[in-house]
């Protein structure tokens, strides 16, 4: 069983985890957006 | 993680995606150093055209791979359509204006633009033939022939 961290369990820890997703999904395109300007 | 549901959609391994990505590829090292003058087309409208069917698998596959897509269903509309409303301004005008890369030709926001729905249709084709094919609801089966006249 993998341990998670209690903040991020219950019905405030899935929107902490969504919001970390829709960072990390604006991180992505952020940076795939500049590879796409600069080398394509 | 959300609730896990099916899909056909194969993202990098997409026949769609896979195409465009060598029409890119072609255009890019054969066609292109081989123009002696400048081609609008080959120089601005295909790569254009081809933003959304190469771009988007990639980035929805990320999306998919920490969890934020969860399923693998074909493109939706309002994936392209966010996608779109991202790329056309970023690539159209904060790229040449602001970071002076890029060209800021509106014909190649429509190129964008057209390619991304023209994939979106692609992409939900099997939904079209799906719901062209199937039967309404309540519509007696043609067999077997009553015998009863």
């Amino acid at each position: 069983m993998v341990p998670s961290l209690p903040i991020l369990t219950g019905a405030s820890g899935a929107w902490i985890m969504l919001a970390l997703k829709v960072v990390a999904a604006m991180g992505f395109m952020t940076a795939a957006n500049a590879v796409i300007l600069y080398a394509c | 993680m959300p609730a896990e549901r099916g899909g056909g959609f194969r993202y990098g391994y997409d026949p769609l995606f896979l195409i465009s990505f060598a029409v890119y590829a072609v255009n890019r090292e054969l066609i292109k150093p081989n123009l002696h003058h400048y081609s609008p087309f080959f120089h601005g409208h295909l790569n254009d055209s081809l933003t959304v069917p190469v771009a988007l698998p990639i980035y929805l596959l990320f999306y998919r791979w920490i969890g934020l897509r969860p399923d693998d269903e074909p493109p939706r509309s309002w994936e392209v359509g966010l996608h779109l409303a991202v790329w056309i301004p970023f690539f159209k005008w904060f790229g040449p204006v602001v970071l002076h890369r890029g060209v800021a030709d509106p014909v190649d926001a429509w190129c964008i633009l057209g390619g991304g729905i023209a994939a979106w249709l692609l992409w939900q084709r099997g939904w079209f033939w799906r719901g062209l094919m199937s039967k309404p609801e309540n519509e007696p089966a043609p067999w077997p022939k009553s015998t009863e006249s």
